[in-house]
């Protein structure tokens, strides 16, 4: 029983840990810039670098602020009033509460595919979404556990965090992009004028060089970054219940239903607490898994397990709350 | 119940609170204890409805306690850790009380029908 994992350890050392991804994600997008700015420019560069950050900022305002209602219109989502979805308002409010925050847009998605998630980059603006699939298949603790886990990316601001790395990779990218295209470009007409600038090195070169090594590398951190934040979610969710067992059968029930859902638009894979793409390969490939933006299913559950204090492998009770001793206290 | 919970919402400390909120929930399961007897009513759409709602607000009391808590105790112990401690100090902040229920507010009154 002493060694059972407690949610405020896994919290803290998720926090520590998606701190200095995101660290790491800013410092690099900078380092390109530096050395764009060195190598291909010199000091001249410094006003387009000006610009540049102006326009990401701007980009990442305005994004963090459309991302919500956008990723509920491509999933065709509709709010959840009626009688039929009491228990779905019911259980969103009691996390709200258990959270501390304003209670959340609820909305529902007509899909048989078990899916849910969270948008909203600040807390007084989040919504949740859940489909139609996820409310059949699951009972009331199961979804309060679903619910629990959005709430904690509400309250972790992980829309925030995510939308941060996730444009970086696009400055990144664009970057690139953009260096090849005036290096291609004027490579042509600076030939015959003879080199003016000795030093500099060709910007499609450098353009070619972030291409291949700096953006896989962003890729990768924003898929650790995204990872990170589905364990502190899952982590915060038992925060919240104080019943490992709900978020536990209710994720066993997601790994077992092999349907996916039917209307995603790309990029938004980060924001479903499970991941349709992710379902598409084995757990076991380790490049693949490196990209993952969630941690693999088995290994979720079996986290949640050890909180539990259930043996690791065999199928736990679903639905069944923990024992009442220990330092997780059944609500 | 009524009488009870007059006595409830009227506490002003977290403990008299604590103290004042077993009787209104041993009045809400005795509510449900009485349901149990009439199957017309158990199987009744707005029962069934009026039974999730008594779920529900019995979980938002519970997560409002948890989350009341949670606060205090994190305040506490930030009272008692470097560096707050010394904002703490200077501040003279003293520490809160904690919301302990009785063990009959626990025990979720009886709504499996």
């Amino acid at each position: 029983m002493a060694d059972r994992p407690s949610f405020i350890a896994l919290s803290r050392r998720n926090t520590r840990r998606s701190w200095g991804l995101l660290a790491a994600t800013v410092v690099l997008l900078w380092l390109i810039i530096v050395a764009v700015g060195v190598l291909g420019f010199g000091s001249s560069f410094v006003p387009s670098v000006i610009v540049s950050l102006v326009i990401a900022v701007g980009y990442l305002l305005f994004a963090q602020r459309a991302a919500g209602r956008t990723a509920l219109r491509m999933a065709g989502a509709h709010p959840a009033v009626g009688d039929e979805f009491l228990t779905l308002r019911n259980v969103v409010e009691e996390m709200a509460i258990a959270a501390g925050l304003p209670v959340p847009e609820v909305w529902v998605i007509d899909d048989a595919a078990p899916n849910a998630f969270a948008a909203g980059y600040r807390p007084e603006k989040a919504m949740v979404a859940v489909t139609t699939g996820l409310l059949s298949s699951l009972s009331r603790a199961e979804l309060k556990g679903v619910i629990a886990h959005e709430m904690a990316h509400i309250r972790n601001r992980d829309i925030a965090v995510t939308t941060i790395s996730v444009v970086s990779v696009s400055a990144i990218m664009l970057l690139a992009d953009l260096l090849i295209r005036i290096g291609l470009y004027s490579s042509a007409g600076r030939r015959s004028r003879s080199n003016e600038r000795g030093a500099t090195i060709p910007l499609a070169l450098i353009g070619f060089a972030i291409l291949i090594v700096g953006l896989p590398l962003a890729i990768v951190l924003r898929a650790a970054l995204s990872r990170s934040r589905e364990s502190l979610a899952d982590a915060t969710a038992v925060e919240l219940t104080r019943n490992p067992s709900g978020i536990r059968s209710a994720l066993e029930k997601l790994e077992a239903d092999t349907r996916e859902i039917r209307r995603i638009g790309a990029g938004m894979n980060s924001m479903w607490i499970e991941s349709p793409a992710d379902k598409a390969h084995g757990p076991t490939k380790f490049f693949a898994g490196l990209t993952d933006t969630h941690p693999p299913i088995a290994e979720r559950i079996e986290i949640l397990r050890a909180m539990e204090g259930l043996p690791a492998g065999e199928r736990g009770p679903n639905d069944a709350f923990p024992a009442p001793s220990g330092p997780v206290q059944p609500f | 119940m009524i009488s009870a919970r007059s006595v409830a919402s009227g506490a002003s400390t977290p403990a008299a609170a604590a103290a004042a909120e077993g009787p209104l929930t041993a009045a809400l399961g005795r509510l449900f204890a009485v349901a149990e007897a009439y199957p017309d009513l158990k199987a009744d759409a707005n029962f069934r409805q009026l039974q999730e709602e008594l779920t529900s607000t019995e979980n938002r009391i519970g997560y409002a306690r948890q989350h009341y808590n949670d606060s205090t105790t994190a305040y506490n112990t930030r009272l008692q850790s470097f560096p707050t401690l010394i904002v703490a100090r200077a501040g003279s902040f003293t520490e809160r009380e904690l919301f302990d229920a009785p063990v009959s507010a626990e025990s979720v009154p009886n709504v499996e029908f």
